[in-house]
């Protein structure tokens, strides 16, 4: 440990002024102390006192009503002193050294020369460093080589792509995080970070490989923040007798990646999407980034123009071939079960239900609601081609004819099982047609087939398209949002209009909702296993459409959490 | 109209009342009250009215459904899930322990799957916010008591999982122990053969997933299609000038399986007046047989059950010949898999993949064929009805024939149409004579059209 004495002559100004001074100098806007002949003796960005602990003497005249560094009985009143030198030293620790009263100088040196001393032990660099929501850092601990008992925390550059094992620090790596008492909660009520000897790599089609963290780094996370809250830990490591210290502050990224940072709204309002999304992320402590990929998989995008740019659109699909038939009942033709008609918002043939009427939404995508009752058949047709092309100013949502021939592809299964045997039976029975002209024959059989036979036909009954329907940047199903909390539903009020999940705040309440059901429900047996994985667990509890969670983290990359 | 309201409200009466007296909202709050509040009845399926009009066919092959419900439930006050049957007024079994909870509970369909005399019981559990697919409980019921025979996985969810609901059950070995097969596709990109299929087999005490095969790696010899034995009679008449081609066809008591497609070789593709079971198609198919499929998508309700037998005919100009007669059993086959399959290798599955017998078919002989050729093509028919297929069971009529027909012969070579005519008449008459005797009717079919043939263009030479 270095002792630096600062001249008393400066204090007998009672000026802190002099000790520290911003220098133009250097670039980073680094603060230095430096003595009265102007030579700097730290340099708080300097690398060769990064970690260091120093001792400062400070040691002046007494003069009447200065407090700084007043003796006591317990030791010093370092209130005061404390507010000065962290004015010195903002947001660093400095601690007050009670076991050294006169700071390597005797009693009678003091006395006789009426001057009051104090001396306070810093560490510079590493003793804070702030962590944006959703970062990732690496950290590792060396033995501190002018101090014994002190580790050094050092953070450890890692390529996130990269698949090779981690070049270990050149310092030396002393094994200083091994226990698991490594967080100190100091503020938030909670710790507002994660941390694992994990680290987790994602691939270019959004699979997850997880490797274990070499011994003596540690990986932290930052997981929570709110607005007017601070979260900030201390990360502590430990070693023999040696121990070393690491404040962390996780503080808000200004943005989420370089695309879809703001959006109009159902209303037009522009909203600042990346906002909204780490003002959720950071109460619920959930990935901000993992939230916009999760919109970015779940909706579409459009310009919205000047001030907005490319944004998100509120997202409506009927769903004819999956959630109609949830509400149906198979052993009475096809009827809407009673607790459906029963519902406010059930269409039937001369009304879009009893509830309050469909209201007008801009910008929704990827289909527009019907006002009027429409049968499953005519949604289906509206939103689907045979033809190649799509519906005018829609979009394929349920099959399309393929880019490579006039094969449908399909968006969901069952029809497309439908589509498949007919596609055999055609070609059976026909042996000189060519395999177009086969396809070009399903395609007309299952337009047939779909709108008159299947299931009664698709035409003859009246399309729940504001039940049976997904809404928002989450794609929340209406049948989902209003379950039960302990049902796997969010306990969305049945009174309220299906359409209202359009509107972001609403959407984002449930969608937090099941967040956070849905990692209470798998979290505890899957920490273990990586922080992403329990986040890639979660996601393909949302949908479990195949690849679903690898569809979403394969975009992750693209929103990463930055400050400029 | 007044009468089909009446009617019509009369069916909705008796849907309501249920057994005992009960509406299935009663027997909800009685199954409710049952499990102590602890579970809201979510599900509660009539076994009797569940037609199977769905994908999922419903089949209570040793009668333990009739008169119950099945009942699903989530828990009220803890997310868990609860499979149940009720019958005569009393939830006779439910699931314990406590199943994982679930968004939505559906049952799929009931079958016997394992061969085990028990019918398995099959539900759906969607789970997450947008569920697609469900996982797959799988209960195997005696009529008193449920077991769960699916494997779990870590955090005690069914490891089964079927996207968009789409399940098959195939037979892979055809030893009628069927398999479940699931299907995951992945709809990101056109490439349909990277879909996935998961394979679950029978373990003896579970269904455990064995396999993830993508699409592409599916071939249709893997699905065994015989597991049966079977009769066919063909019976050919003639009318105004046509001969119709009747058929018989018969899947024997003791088989495993339905018989699901009927092929014959070689094909002939003018015919007229067919006559077809309903539900079936007849067609000169593009793998070079003559088809009688099953018609719609419900291939498993529509095949020939053991035990039945199903008729079919149709009339042609031709001529009656040997004729192969494949048949196929019905195995729930993905679509995909046939669909990815060449024609080669369709041709060799109907061929290898089949139960084959010889029968009658339509034979239009080459015009150029000389008479002499043609006696030989009879004298082969002889031969083959005598020593090979069993329709003619006479060795002295055997014998009798061949040196009529080798005397038809040496006529002909010999330019002597008349008297080869006369022998031929002797060999017509012999045939009518023992038809139904030593002589089946495929035996005289086959012998008597083409002789009536031979005799016509012998005529032809005076």
């Amino acid at each position: 440990m270095e002792l630096y004495d600062v001249p008393s002559v400066a204090l007998s100004n009672s000026s802190q002024e002099k000790f520290v001074a911003l220098l133009d100098g250097y670039p980073d806007g680094s603060e230095a102390l430096y003595d009265d002949a102007g030579t700097d003796i730290l340099v708080l960005n300097r690398p060769e006192t990064q970690g260091k602990k120093f001792k400062l003497r400070v040691m002046g005249e007494f003069k009447k009503g200065l407090t700084l560094g007043k003796a006591k009985p317990e030791g010093y009143d370092t209130s005061e002193v404390e507010e000065t030198v962290q004015a010195i030293f903002p947001g660093k620790t400095v601690s007050n050294i009670a076991s050294d009263p006169y700071c390597g100088l005797t009693e009678a040196y003091v006395s006789r020369n009426g001057v009051f001393v104090n001396c306070f032990e810093f560490t510079i660099g590493s003793s804070s460093t702030e962590i944006l929501l959703g970062e990732s850092k690496y950290f590792y601990a060396i033995q501190d080589p002018d101090d014994s008992t002190n580790l050094l925390i050092k953070e450890l550059e890692v390529d996130p792509q990269s698949e090779d094992p981690l070049t270990l620090p050149s310092d030396g790596l002393a094994d200083g995080f091994s226990g698991d008492d490594l967080i100190e909660v100091i503020s938030g009520g909670k710790s507002g970070v994660y941390w694992e000897r994990k680290r987790a790599i994602i691939d270019n089609n959004g699979s997850i490989t997880v490797q274990d963290l070499p011994d003596g780094i540690v990986r932290v996370i930052g997981r929570y923040w709110e607005n007017g809250k601070a979260y900030n830990v201390r990360l502590k490591a430990s070693s023999g007798n040696r121990v070393g210290e690491l404040e962390i502050k996780v503080v808000k990224p200004d943005k989420l990646g370089d695309m879809y940072a703001k959006a109009r709204d159902v209303f037009d309002q522009v909203i600042n999407v990346d906002s909204l999304i780490i003002a959720n992320a950071g109460k619920y402590g959930i990935p901000p980034q993992l939230l916009k990929a999760h919109i970015s998989g779940e909706v579409y995008t459009e310009d919205f123009g000047a001030g907005v740019g490319e944004g998100f659109t509120p997202g409506y699909l009927y769903e004819p071939f999956t959630v109609e038939w949830w509400l149906r009942d198979i052993q009475d033709d096809y009827v809407l079960k009673k607790e459906w008609e029963d519902n406010d918002f059930s269409v039937s043939s001369g009304s879009m239900g009893s509830g309050v009427a469909v209201p007008v939404h801009l910008y929704t995508e990827k289909q527009t609601y019907p006002s009027n009752p429409v049968t499953i058949w005519k949604m289906v047709n509206k939103y689907s081609s045979i033809s190649g092309s799509s519906p005018s100013g829609e979009w394929n949502s349920y099959y399309k004819k393929k880019d490579t021939s006039s094969r449908l592809q399909f968006y969901y299964s069952q029809p497309r099982e439908v589509y498949e045997d007919i596609i055999g039976a055609v070609r059976e029975k026909n042996k000189d047609l060519e395999v177009e002209e086969v396809y070009s024959q399903a395609n007309d059989s299952l337009v047939a087939y779909l709108k008159s036979d299947w299931r009664g036909g698709l035409d003859n009954l009246y399309a729940q398209t504001r039940i049976a329907s997904s809404y928002g940047y989450f794609q929340v199903l209406y049948t989902t949002g209003i379950l039960s909390i302990k049902s796997g539903g969010a306990n969305y009020p049945r009174t309220e209009l299906p359409e209202k999940l359009n509107e972001v705040e609403t959407n984002f309440r449930v969608a937090m909702v099941k967040y956070n059901e849905l990692l209470n429900e798998i979290a505890d047996s899957n920490w273990e296993k990586g922080y992403e994985q329990v986040w890639f667990e979660l996601v393909s509890n949302w949908n479990s459409k195949r690849e679903y969670s690898s569809s979403i983290y394969k975009n992750i990359k693209n929103f990463l959490p930055q400050n400029p | 109209m007044k009468k089909q309201f009446t009617l019509s409200l009369i069916l909705s009466l008796f849907v309501t009342i249920a057994s005992y007296g009960q509406t299935i909202d009663d027997i909800k709050q009685q199954v409710k009250s049952e499990l102590d509040s602890k579970y809201d009845i979510s599900f509660l399926v009539d076994v009797e009215a569940f037609d199977g009009r769905n994908t999922y066919a419903y089949q209570d092959p040793y009668n333990t459904l009739t008169g119950t419900y099945l009942v699903m439930a989530s828990g009220s006050s803890i997310k868990h899930g609860l499979i149940g049957v009720y019958e005569n007024g009393v939830l006779i079994w439910n699931t314990d322990p406590i199943l994982a909870g679930s968004t939505y509970r559906h049952f799929l369909g009931s079958r016997e799957l394992n061969g085990d005399g028990k019918v398995e019981l099959i539900f759906g559990w969607k789970l997450g916010v947008n569920p697609r697919g469900s996982f797959l409980w799988i209960v195997s019921w005696d009529g008193n008591t449920g077991q769960i025979i699916n494997k779990l996985d870590e955090r005690g969810r069914p490891k089964i999982y079927a996207g968009g609901d789409v399940i098959f059950y195939p037979d892979f070995e055809g030893d009628g122990i069927f398999e479940v097969m699931t299907y995951d596709y992945y709809d990101e990109d056109e490439d349909d053969s990277n879909d996935l299929y998961y394979l679950l087999k029978w373990d003896g005490i579970n269904y455990e997933l064995t396999q993830k095969v993508q699409q592409k790696n599916l071939t249709l010899s893997q699905f065994d299609r015989k597991g049966f034995s079977f009769l066919v009679n063909a019976d050919i008449k003639k009318e105004s000038g046509e001969f119709v081609f009747q058929y018989n066809i018969f899947n024997k008591d003791n088989s495993l399986k339905k018989i699901e497609d009927v092929h014959i070789k070689p094909p002939f593709s003018i015919f007229r007046k067919v006559s077809i079971p309903k539900n079936r198609d007849f067609f000169n198919s593009r793998y070079e047989v003559l088809s009688l499929t099953v018609d719609g998508l419900e291939k498993g309700n529509f095949s020939l059950a053991p035990g039945d037998s199903l008729f079919f005919s149709f009339s042609t100009e031709s001529l009656v010949g040997i004729s192969n007669l494949y048949a196929q059993s019905f195995n729930d086959i993905p679509p995909a898999v046939s669909l990815n399959a060449t024609d080669e290798e369709h041709k060799e599955d109907i061929q290898t993949n089949s139960i084959s017998v010889n029968t009658l078919g339509p034979w239009l002989p080459d015009s150029s064929l000389s008479l002499q050729d043609f006696t030989d093509t009879l004298q082969t028919f002889r031969r083959r009805s005598c020593e090979e297929l069993g329709w003619i069971t006479n060795k002295g009529i055997c014998n009798s024939l061949d040196v009529k027909l080798r005397n038809v012969e040496r006529h002909l070579e010999r330019n002597k149409p008349k008297q080869a005519g006369n022998v031929l008449n002797a060999f017509l008459n012999e045939l009518s004579a023992q038809r139904g005797k030593h002589i089946t009717e495929e035996g005289y079919a086959l012998l008597y059209y083409n002789a009536e043939y031979l005799q016509q263009r012998i005529g032809e030479m005076d």
